[in-house]
């Protein structure tokens, strides 16, 4: 009795199986790929007004994050044939490449205008730009430690710059009431009072974060420290 | 089957099972609609009679809210008749009025000690009602917003306490919560958020003390406010 596993032509029926069900594999990947993948279009068949550019910039006494957006509606393209993403910080000038319609760019610690701007080459509806004014890098500075019925007083350098950034304050940690405020006058100081981090059911030791961001409009500088808060 | 009955007072829908089931159907669905009246208080024994209440005061006035349920938390309509007193030692004594699940009076007081009774021929449910300590808030009259500005009080640690910044002119109320009182609040610069930098704001800061008193048969919430309003300028 011939066995289930072997074929008429010497090659087991089983492998003959595997092969054939692999091929069907192959074959459903390639067709599932085919109709699920849509072509983004070439830069260079868009118009400027076609496209949508934004920008997100964090900044830190470390360094500058910027990351944006450049997409045609409903779809994002590829950029070719002398259309240039560059993002401008300063005097720095840095090509950056579009992914999935994002881009991103790091830069040294930096307070200013900065630019992001597809540069395009005539005939095409000019350069698109989404500009950002980061506020000036600030430290913020804390107490090595605190009790919890003392006051707690944060520093930082206010800054003078015009429009005046909204000034943000955050505090957290494991064993105190998270606080967040927003400053309508940036002094350059902010004090908690005795008792104000204190939470039922929580008790120092802990360490605790103190978060200090000026935003102006899609950039946001801030800097973070932390003290020991003990009972 | 469908079976829904109300002790009523008079005027609450009552609805059985019948043979007819179109008939059944209609009314079950219009009983469905509607939510049934409370069990009144009256028709409850004395001891199976739970109470929450507030009572606040601000020095000159307190204000006295009381709502009931049975010992399984059904919430009850206060009946009209049913005797609820306010006794105020070596003053007065004054009966709260009932309005639908709730109870109130406002009683002209400088006292912080009470005793809230209900008052019935079965007998008499009482609680001693202490207010956390009474305070006096010492703010400046005047005071810059780019300054710090303090409020003063004696503390009470045992009590937490609220402190609120209200006036037309902030751009959004404040609201500090302290889980100790200790006696004081320092608002920082940049604080006290108004439309226009130049504005003279008018602002009246509240403090607010805490307790809860908590009884077998009653939880009852117990504050002491005091508010003092002061001139900010630039």
């Amino acid at each position: 009795m011939r066995s289930a596993s072997t074929s008429v032509r010497g090659v087991p029926q089983a492998r003959l199986r595997r092969v054939a069900l692999a091929c069907l594999a192959c074959l459903a990947c390639l067709a599932g790929s085919a109709c699920s993948d849509t072509i983004s279009p070439l830069s260079s068949e868009v118009s400027t007004r076609d496209l949508r550019m934004t920008m997100i910039v964090e900044g830190s006494p470390l360094r500058t994050r910027v990351f944006g957006t450049l997409t045609f509606p409903a779809s994002t393209f590829q950029l070719i044939e002398g259309d240039r993403l560059e993002i401008v910080v300063g005097d720095q000038v840095k090509r950056v490449t579009l992914s999935e319609g994002t881009f991103a760019g790091d830069f040294p610690s930096y307070g200013g205008p900065l630019v992001a701007r597809l540069a395009r080459p005539a005939g095409r509806g000019g350069d698109l730009e989404a500009v950002a004014d980061l506020p000036a890098p600030f430290r913020v500075r804390a107490p090595k430690a605190a009790r919890l019925a003392s006051s707690v007083t944060f520093t930082w350098d206010a800054g003078v710059t015009k429009p005046t950034p909204t000034t943000k304050l955050s505090v957290t940690g494991t064993c105190v009431a998270s606080i967040a405020r927003e400053l309508t006058t940036d002094t350059g100081r902010y004090s908690l009072n005795p008792g104000e981090l204190e939470v039922a059911g929580r008790t120092p030791p802990c360490t605790v974060t103190v978060s200090v961001s000026k935003e102006r409009g899609p950039a946001k500088q801030s800097d973070t420290t932390t003290f020991e808060l003990v009972q | 089957m469908i079976s829904m009955a109300y002790k009523a007072n008079g005027h609450a829908p009552r609805c059985t099972s019948g043979a007819v089931v179109v008939a059944l159907a209609a009314l079950g669905s219009a009983c469905a609609s509607e939510t049934p009246p409370p069990p009144e208080s009256l028709d409850v024994p004395l001891s199976d009679l739970r109470v929450t209440a507030s009572v606040s005061s601000n020095g000159n006035a307190a204000l006295f809210q009381m709502s009931l349920t049975t010992s399984a938390f059904v919430g009850l309509a206060i009946s009209p008749n049913e005797g609820i007193v306010i006794d105020v030692p070596g003053d007065s004594e004054r009966l709260l009025e009932a309005r639908e699940d709730r109870a109130y009076a406002l009683v002209p007081t400088t006292a912080s000690m009470f005793f809230l009774r209900l008052v019935r021929a079965e007998g008499t449910l009482s609680f001693r009602v202490e207010l956390p300590p009474p305070f006096t808030v010492t703010a400046p009259k005047v005071a810059s917003r780019g300054e710090p500005l303090a409020l003063t009080w004696t503390s009470n640690e045992a009590s937490p306490v609220t402190i609120r910044a209200r006036a037309p002119c902030l751009l959004k109320p404040i609201e500090r919560g302290l889980a100790k009182d200790r006696g004081a609040y320092t608002f920082s610069p940049g604080d006290l958020a108004v439309g226009s930098i130049t504005t003279k704001c008018v602002v009246a800061f509240e403090v607010e003390r805490r307790g809860t008193i908590r009884e077998p048969q009653g939880t009852i919430a117990t504050s002491q406010t005091r508010t003092v309003t002061v001139e900010t300028q630039p």
